[in-house]
């Protein structure tokens, strides 16, 4: 015990002497999180909504809205960069199954038709211009989404119901009209004024549709997450990754140093010695986590929901940082090499966890390849506290799954570790 | 009659060590005596490092085994390390830590705290002469002072033997000087028992009490620096030939009764040639060069010292 405290002591020492090392590693992630919130935040997202390659798939439960829901969905679907799912094994989606399936964060986004939809559009008081009770479609949104992926949908289903429904209700009050005025006319007369009616119904003022976002039921808090939200965590994930090269520097050193031999030649185990090379990290990490969420929440007002939740998930990821860094270390033959492969492997995995770019608006292959990254299961983990509103009932999951990778590497490095 | 009780500190029995296909020790044996100094004397690359690095229980051996006192001597062995002292050959010090801070480490390493502990860092200290720049970062030191605060956290813990891999190299005369006082001081007044390695044998026949002579992996000789140097006799005379001649001027001047041995020299064109009295033999050797007519190209005589035995053993001078 006194043995591993005095390795640890020393490595806070030798932390402390370069102090720029850990200045840089705290302050890149500040500057990621800052830059792709602020500076570059209008461009990303219209980026990401032009440039995402793969149509944003929604599924949609038209239930007993009828014809009219229908023709929405056909349209939406022709929609360039939009796929609507009505059916799930050959079934026809209904509400529950779409809010599921936004609920289970297997879609970012879901769209629910009210029933009696089109009846309403026939409902003779609409067509006498009296007001009534509007409908409305539900958007089912996932609150880890941001705006740049449901953006698009919403915009393009409001076009889409203004057309569609607009044009029906200038069709069928134009007819009703036609009916009441021109009753008495001379055939050729109404024939003339037919033709000059042109069944535009669009501008019309407040259609008896409206749409709405949700979130599925059961996930708490009606909160979206905003651009902050999503940066917060993602880079407080990448950022901690960034440990392995502190570490794999200091252990380096220490081997180049001597001072490996001379404690081989000491009574002490391999425990203390890997140990005091975990511990110090472990807490420069976790203070890493405080800088970050302290900026978010006090520059940009991120609430944090649930604080324990928010500690939990940080725990088991600073751990699985520390472990990745040692067995980086482990396995690199040279500083250079292993800095080098640090930092490939943790853009690497931190792009594919979803850290740059939520993960949903990736391919399915790169969605499944994602899960087997720590940052993917971290950053599920944050949203589930920042955005969802969840508790520690919440976070329980990616907590124990960023604690099996926690081991898997930390075996791996003390296995691999040497002295010189 | 346990080792411990006859006086044998340290044994390394049927030692070897194999880097990969190169066999750096090769079954050495040897023992020290529980408060001797005791010399390992051999070339660059002769393993005395890796010799050392084995009785200090750094790593295990090929083959063989070491002992301290009645245990074993293993990389696990905590009692039997705790024991020992090592000093190793490179400098093994935080450069960023400053002295104390280093002093402090390896001390809490071997198990000291608290009172103790200060007074072990400040006790050593004062023993190399560092205690006014303690607080300095041992990475802005001269090279002779990190030696020195090398040496230093080797005797934090009061180790009954302490192993030092060649202290010396790349110290000035003044520093120089002063290990050697804390190694003999320590020696007298502690009681401490030394293994000292070097590939200086004025340093080994200044401090040892026994040298062994170590070359390519093994013991070539072990005995005091005295007897070593008795057991050559007179001297060695070392005269150059002409190689083409060399069986014959071999043949020729073993024949000679003043001549104990003729041997090869530290190249072809020498041959080293023992005598019990170098000058007389001297004599005798031209006389029968020139009988021959064999050409004798120069000649040296080698007064007989750590050098001269090193050259008998090896046929090479320590300084190739
Ligand atoms: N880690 C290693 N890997 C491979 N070969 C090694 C290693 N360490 C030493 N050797 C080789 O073993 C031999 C003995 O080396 P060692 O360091 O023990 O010699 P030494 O007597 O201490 O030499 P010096 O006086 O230069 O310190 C040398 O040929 C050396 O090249
Ligand atoms: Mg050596």
């Amino acid at each position: 015990m006194r043995v591993t405290l005095a390795f640890t002591i020393k490595e806070f020492l030798l932390l402390l002497r370069d102090p720029g090392g850990l200045f840089v590693l705290f302050m890149m992630p500040v500057m990621f999180m800052v830059v792709f919130s602020l500076a570059l935040g209008g461009l990303f997202e219209e980026g990401a909504a032009r440039g995402s390659a793969r149509a944003l798939e929604v599924p949609v439960a038209i239930g007993g809205a009828g014809e009219v829901a229908e023709q929405v969905v056909e349209q939406l679907d022709a929609t360039q960069g939009l796929a609507m799912i009505r059916e799930q094994d050959g079934q026809a989606l209904t509400a529950e199954a779409v809010a599921q399936l936004v609920a289970d964060g297997a879609y970012p986004v879901g769209v629910v038709f009210p029933d009696g939809l089109t009846a309403l559009l026939e409902d003779p008081r609409i067509l006498r211009g009296e007001q009534v009770k509007p409908l409305e479609v539900d958007v089912i949104v996932d609150p880890a989404t941001t705006a740049q992926v449901t953006g698009p949908l919403e915009g393009a289903l409001s076009a889409v119901l203004q057309q569609v429904v607009g044009r029906r209700l200038g069709e069928a009050g134009a007819a009703a009209w036609f009916e009441q005025v021109a009753a008495g006319l001379p055939a050729e007369v109404r024939a003339q004024l037919a033709a000059s009616m042109q069944p535009d119904g669009q501008g019309e003022g407040a259609l008896p549709v409206t749409t709405r976002r949700r979130v599925p039921p059961g996930v708490e808090r009606e909160q979206f997450p905003d651009q902050f939200q999503q940066n917060a965590a993602g880079y407080t994930v990448m950022g901690v990754f960034f440990i392995a090269t502190v570490m794999i520097e200091s252990i380096f050193r220490e081997r180049r140093s001597g001072a490996m031999r001379r404690l081989r030649a000491a009574p002490v185990g391999r425990a203390p010695i890997v140990i005091s090379k975990l511990v110090p990290f472990y807490v420069v990490n976790l203070i890493q986590i405080v800088i970050m969420f302290a900026i978010a929440r006090l520059a940009f007002g991120l609430d944090l929901g649930f604080i324990p939740a928010v500690v939990v998930v940080s725990a088991a990821l600073a751990l699985v940082a520390t472990g990745m860094g040692i067995a980086l270390a482990g396995v690199a033959r040279s500083e250079t090499q292993g800095t080098g492969l640090a930092v490939i492997v943790v853009l690497t995995t931190s792009a594919l966890g979803g850290v740059m770019v939520p993960r949903f608006i990736m391919p399915e292959a790169m969605q499944q390849i994602g899960n087997i990254t720590p940052q993917a299961w971290a950053i599920q983990g944050y949203q589930d506290v920042l955005v969802r509103g969840q508790g520690l009932g919440g976070v329980w999951l990616e907590a124990c799954v960023l604690l099996i990778f926690a081991a898997v590497f930390t075996v791996i490095g003390v296995w691999r570790f040497r002295f010189d | 009659m346990s080792s411990a009780e006859n006086g044998v500190l340290l044994r390394a029995g049927g030692v070897v060590h194999r880097y990969g296909d190169l066999t750096a020790v090769n079954d050495v044996t040897l023992e020290v005596r529980r408060g001797e100094v005791f010399g390992l004397l051999g070339p660059n690359g002769a393993g005395k490092s890796t010799l050392i690095s084995i009785c200090s229980g750094m790593f295990e051996p090929t083959a063989g085994q070491v002992t301290v006192g009645d245990r074993q001597l293993a990389p696990t062995s905590r009692a039997a390390k705790r024991r020992i002292g090592v000093v190793p050959q490179d400098i093994a010090l935080y450069e960023k830590l400053s002295g104390r801070q280093n002093l402090r480490f390896f001390g809490r390493v071997y198990g000291l705290g608290g009172r103790r502990l200060r007074e072990r860092v400040e006790a050593v200290l004062e023993v190399v002469g560092l205690s006014d720049r303690g607080n300095d970062q041992a990475g802005t030191y001269s090279g002779g002072m990190q030696r020195r605060l090398n040496l230093a956290a080797g005797l934090l813990h009061e180790p009954e033997l302490l192993i030092l891999d060649e202290p010396t190299v790349g110290v000035d005369p003044q520093s120089r000087n002063h290990i050697f006082d804390n190694v003999e001081r320590l020696n007298r007044d502690q009681g401490v028992t030394i293994v000292y390695t070097t590939h200086y044998m004025e340093e080994a026949e200044r401090l040892c009490d026994r040298v062994a002579i170590i070359d390519h992996g093994k013991i070539v000789a072990l005995d005091s620096p005295r007897a070593l140097i008795e057991s050559l006799g007179g001297g060695v005379i070392q005269i150059g030939i002409d190689p083409t001649q060399r069986a014959q001027v071999t043949e020729s001047l073993s024949a000679l009764a003043s001549v104990q041995a003729v041997g090869p020299g530290p190249d072809e064109k020498s041959l080293n040639i023992e005598a019990s009295s170098a000058r007389h033999a001297l004599v005798d050797v031209m006389q029968a060069m020139n009988a021959a007519a064999l050409e004798v190209e120069t000649v040296r005589i080698l007064e007989p010292n750590l050098e001269s035995v090193f050259l008998r053993y090896t046929g090479r001078s320590l300084r190739d």
